[in-house]
C-alpha cells in the first residue's frame, strides 16, 4: 500500500454509536504514532463491502466480518489505547510499515 | 456544542435493580421514554440489536453502551446513565459484568458527534468511571459525568 493513505474501518451493529466511539481512540493512537490514515466507520452490513486495509471490532461482531479481504482485529475495549496501538503496530509491522 | 448538561439528572439513575440485560437496558431507557427523547420502539429496537448481533456494545469492562439506529425511534440526542444494583452478565466474555448502563440517543444526521466524542472522554475515563461507583445521589453522578465530559 506504498503511497497511498492507509484506510482502517471501525465496525459496530450500528454504524452510529461505539464505532464513532473507536474511531476518534484510534485517530488518537495514530497522531501518537505519528501515521497517517484515514478512518471511517461502519455497520457490519455495509463493512464487508467498503474499502479498507485494516478492520477494528468488536470480538462479539468479528466473525460476521469473515471473507473481507482486509484483516479483521478484535478490540475488546474500545477506549484502550494501549490495546488499539498494539493492534495497529502488529499490523504495520505485518505489512512493512 | 451548546452548553447545557449532556446528562441532566432526571437521566441518572442509581442502584436500578435488574435481573438481566434486557430489564437492564428497559429500566435505564425509561427516563428517556418519559422525557420524550425516545420513543418506545427505540427501546425495542435496542433489544433486538442484543439478540442479533450480541453485546458488542459492551465497549468497555463492566459498561454497556446500548444504542440502536436514530430512525427507530430517536427523537433528540440524548443520554442517560444507569447504575445497576448488581451487576448483570450480558454475556461479553472480556468486559462482564455491566454494573452501568449508558442508553444513546443519536439523530440520523452528524448533530450527535458532539455528544458521542463526550461520552467517549467519560467512557475513557477511569477515574470518573470509579468515582460513579460511588455517587450517592442522580445529581452527584451527573455532575461527574458531564465534569468529565
Amino acid at each position: 500500500m506504498a503511497g497511498r493513505r492507509l484506510r482502517i474501518l471501525t465496525v459496530c451493529g450500528v454504524g452510529q454509536g461505539s464505532s464513532l466511539i473507536l474511531r476518534m481512540y484510534v485517530e488518537d493512537v495514530l497522531k501518537e504514532l505519528g501515521l497517517n490514515a484515514e478512518v471511517q466507520v461502519a455497520d457490519v452490513a455495509t463493512a464487508k463491502s467498503t474499502p479498507a486495509d485494516l478492520i477494528l471490532v468488536s470480538p462479539h461482531l468479528a466473525g460476521n466480518l469473515s471473507g473481507t479481504e482486509a484483516p479483521v482485529c478484535p478490540i475488546k475495549n474500545f477506549t484502550s489505547k494501549a490495546e488499539i496501538k498494539e493492534a495497529l503496530q502488529d499490523f504495520m509491522g505485518r505489512n512493512g510499515g | 456544542m451548546r452548553n447545557q448538561p449532556v446528562v441532566p439528572p432526571e437521566y441518572v439513575q442509581l442502584d436500578v435493580p435488574a435481573g438481566d440485560w434486557r430489564e437492564a437496558i428497559r429500566r435505564a431507557a425509561a427516563p428517556l421514554v418519559t422525557g420524550g427523547a425516545v420513543t418506545p420502539s427505540y427501546v425495542a429496537a435496542m433489544e433486538r440489536v442484543m439478540e442479533e448481533m450480541g453485546p458488542y456494545f459492551v465497549i468497555v469492562p463492566g459498561v454497556a453502551l446500548a444504542h440502536a439506529r436514530p430512525e427507530e425511534g430517536a427523537l433528540q440526542p440524548a443520554l442517560a446513565l444507569s447504575r445497576l444494583s448488581e451487576p448483570v452478565n450480558f454475556g461479553h466474555e472480556d468486559n462482564d459484568p455491566v454494573w452501568l448502563v449508558m442508553v444513546l440517543a443519536g439523530s440520523s444526521d452528524e448533530s450527535h458527534l458532539g455528544l458521542l466524542q463526550q461520552v467517549a472522554r467519560f467512557l475513557g475515563d477511569t477515574a470518573a468511571l470509579e468515582r460513579l461507583r460511588s455517587a450517592e445521589t442522580p445529581e452527584e453522578a451527573a455532575a461527574l459525568a458531564n465534569r468529565s465530559m
